[in-house]
């Protein structure tokens, strides 16, 4: 059965706590930002430095991975820890949020998600089961289930649907993966912006033997009072000693209220991207690098930060070089 | 202050020293024949500093070529410390040059009065005056004299006259100037052969450079950079190289400004150069980097005893495409026997893949790779000068090349 992730909860400020999560590659602590690593790899960063950044998980997407290398190579070669040189954990979603948001061409049936591969045309079929298969290939500390997703401003049956089939699909999931002593897989609490849909499903879901949650289906453009109200329904009914993922959410203000809700584990592709298109960010907002104000500015980016860009560098330098010289990108600084 | 030391010269290689530098720059790799690291606004491409630290010995010496620093001149010029310290490299002994010699300069735009340079955002002309000022910005140790070297293989005699005219006026007046700035006292210039391929042209330019000042020379005017010096063959112009350099002082180093494929670099060594830089490994192909150096530079004990190499490596010739499919599920590192980085750390698989999904840090690794390799080259060539087996590593590089 499943490898309990040892999980203790350290403080509480209203729902807000501090943790450690054990994982099979080490522990995090929580509450925790994980920069995706889509393909294998953190933008422009070595897993060294990542480790320098004291940076103890990080997620890579099923969907991308699938593809390429694929889930035959990763096998091969032992897992992507092992192929991307990576020694701390791993985090892997189920490949659905992709297909649903990068493809026109997604049909939803109870069977899975069937799809037009973007590379070749071809029609595919995502099942619960084979995004198990392929999380296992990859071999991450934390797997996610395939869920049934709607976009979080969908209303009617169609909600009910897809929240019942996330359950259904949890189950099949469950019994698909190979690895349940060294790879643990989160269900996902699902339910649109109906309370008694997301209490149902939560309910339904801590039932399962399993180490932590997910929260999804939300940050989806809905209006922020919902959406925190949908974040604390669910963290209401998931146990407190069990670690709980709030997925796509990324922005800082967002962290800090999520927190403050009882949430220990974020995502979002925000501070790669940023950094690729110019922006630093700081404990007030961002720095827009390329913006001539700061040819002159010899400061670095941020005054207290410990980073080896912040230590090196100032922001007069980084404007010369912003997304103009290959060296750009490895600067950046990350938070 | 900073001198050049020859130590020794055989059959033609010399061995020598940058010394006389501060300790942070001194603890680095300063024996000639050396290359610079080639730097773009100042940064190795794709390495920060904390990326650069992890290749072991680098050279003690920068290249950071004028046209990718000319834009930023008025924030430097406020900056205290010069560019060394605004871009992160002050630990180490920095060289402009008048052109970046990865990147081909456009024909037909330098005048009388001034030469013309290319940023990202277009011509920027640097007369005498600009000159100066820049130079006080830069605060190097190092940096070029203006020159016009925009000659090649078909340009006209007339032309070639003008480049050379052109070159020496602009060393003059730069020397001249040069002595009216308090602050430049500090800062020497390096003066440019030119003359084409002409004979007598490229010896009156040789003549002529050596009784100024200067403190080394740039041989140029056989190409405008970039992929022209690429396919450029030193081969095809050795006795006019060799015959020009023996027109220099020997106590003053030689600069050839390039990419150099490893046939070049040998062949540049043996005609007695001092300096090179690291555009090749960097920049080489235009920056299409999915190649990586795997030519062996350790002779072996007898010329029919290749052990270091297996079979595989050995029919690769001087690199591998790592993009090739047959490195998709191949698990070595990109060559087994080397210490850097990306070899102790990754393996081909995983820059095949990186490569495939157009992640930067491919191009990341690879040129941590190309840079060590070419480095350690430079180490292994002063090795065989000293040792006398230079004229072995040269046949054994050079017999690698690919068909």
């Amino acid at each position: 059965m499943l490898s309990v992730s040892k999980y203790w909860v350290n403080a509480l400020y209203r729902k807000a706590r501090t943790s450690k999560i054990t994982l099979p590659h080490g522990e995090v602590d929580a509450p925790v930002f994980m920069p995706v690593g889509t393909q294998g790899t953190l933008k422009g960063l070595l897993p060294e430095q990542l480790e320098e950044l004291n940076c103890q998980i990080i997620l890579g997407n099923t969907y991308h991975l699938g593809n390429r290398p694929g889930p035959d190579l990763l096998e091969k070669v032992g897992g992507l820890h092992k192929f991307m040189g990576w020694k701390k954990s791993l985090l892997t979603d189920s490949g659905g949020f992709q297909m649903v948001s990068l493809l026109d061409l997604a049909e939803i049936t109870e069977e899975g998600v069937k799809f037009q591969a973007p590379h070749d045309k071809s029609v595919m079929m995502l099942t619960p089961e084979k995004s198990i298969h392929i999380q296992n290939a990859i071999g991450a500390d934390i797997m996610m289930q395939l869920d049934d997703v709607v976009a979080s401003t969908t209303t009617g049956p169609r909600v009910e649907e897809a929240m019942y089939r996330t359950i259904r699909w949890l189950d099949r999931g469950l019994k698909a993966n190979k690895n349940a002593t060294t790879q643990n897989l989160f269900p996902i609490v699902q339910g649109g912006l109906d309370p008694d849909l997301r209490r149902k499903c939560a309910q339904e879901l801590i039932k399962r033997d399993v180490a932590g949650f997910a929260i999804g289906g939300l940050s989806g453009g809905e209006e922020k009072k919902l959406f925190c109200k949908m974040v604390s329904i669910s963290t209401d009914i998931l146990p407190r000693d069990k670690p709980r993922y709030l997925m796509g959410v990324g922005f800082a203000v967002d962290l800090v209220v999520c927190v403050a809700l009882g949430c220990d584990m974020f995502d979002c592709v925000f501070p790669t991207r940023t950094a690729r298109f110019g922006s630093a960010l700081v404990p007030t907002g961002q720095l827009q690098l390329k913006k001539d104000k700061y040819k002159k500015d010899f400061r670095p980016i941020d005054d207290s930060c410990s980073c080896s860009t912040c230590q090196r560098y100032t922001r007069a330098y980084l404007h010369t070089v912003v997304t103009r010289e290959p060296v750009a990108c490895c600067l950046a600084h990350s938070t | 202050m900073m001198k050049f030391v020859l130590k020794q010269v055989k059959n033609g290689c010399r061995l020598g020293q940058l010394v006389d530098l501060p300790k942070e720059v001194a603890e680095k790799s300063l024996e000639t024949p050396m290359c610079m690291l080639y730097t773009r606004a100042g940064s190795v491409p794709y390495m920060g500093r904390d990326v650069l630290d992890r290749i072991d010995k680098l050279p003690g010496a920068v290249n950071m070529p004028i046209p990718l620093l000319v834009e930023n001149m008025d924030a430097m010029a406020e900056f205290p410390g010069g560019i060394k310290k605004f871009a992160a490299m002050d630990d180490f002994m920095t060289y402009c040059s008048i052109q970046d010699p990865a990147v081909l300069t456009p024909s037909g735009y330098n005048t009388k009065k001034a030469v013309s340079v290319w940023s990202c955002h277009g011509k920027y002309e640097l007369d005498i005056p600009g000159y100066i000022k820049l130079m006080s910005s830069l605060d190097v140790d190092w940096v070029q004299s203006l020159s016009d070297g925009d000659t090649d293989r078909n340009t006209s005699e007339k032309r070639v006259i003008k480049s050379v005219e052109r070159t020496i006026n602009y060393l003059d007046e730069l020397l001249e100037e040069k002595e009216k700035h308090e602050k430049l006292h500090s800062t020497k210039l390096i003066g440019t052969i030119v003359g084409g391929y002409l004979e007598e042209k490229r010896f009156h330019s040789a003549r002529e450079t050596a009784k100024r000042p200067v403190a080394g020379f740039s041989m140029e005017g056989f190409h405008n950079f970039g992929p022209e010096s690429e396919t450029f063959d030193l081969e095809d112009v050795k006795h006019l190289l060799s015959k020009t350099l023996e027109l220099l002082p020997q106590d003053k180093p030689r600069i050839l400004p390039g990419l150099m494929s490893p046939a070049n670099l040998l062949f540049a060594v043996e005609l007695g150069f001092d300096i090179l830089d690291t555009s090749y490994p960097l920049f080489y192909r235009q920056m299409k980097i999915c190649s990586a150096l795997c030519y062996d530079y350790n002779l072996p004990p007898t010329s029919t005893d290749n052990i270091l190499r297996d079979s595989d490596e050995q029919s690769l010739g001087w690199e591998m495409d790592l993009y090739d499919e047959r490195y998709r599920e191949d698990t070595a590192p990109v060559v087994k026997s080397c210490t850097c980085y990306t070899c102790t750390h990754h393996t081909r698989a995983y820059i095949n893949h990186l490569l495939k999904v157009s992640e930067l840090l491919a191009k990341l690794l690879l040129n941590v790779h190309n840079l060590h390799h070419y480095l350690r080259t430079f180490e292994v060539i002063r090795r065989a000068i000293a040792d006398d087996t230079f004229k072995h590593l040269k046949q054994h590089i050079i017999n690698q090349k690919p068909s």
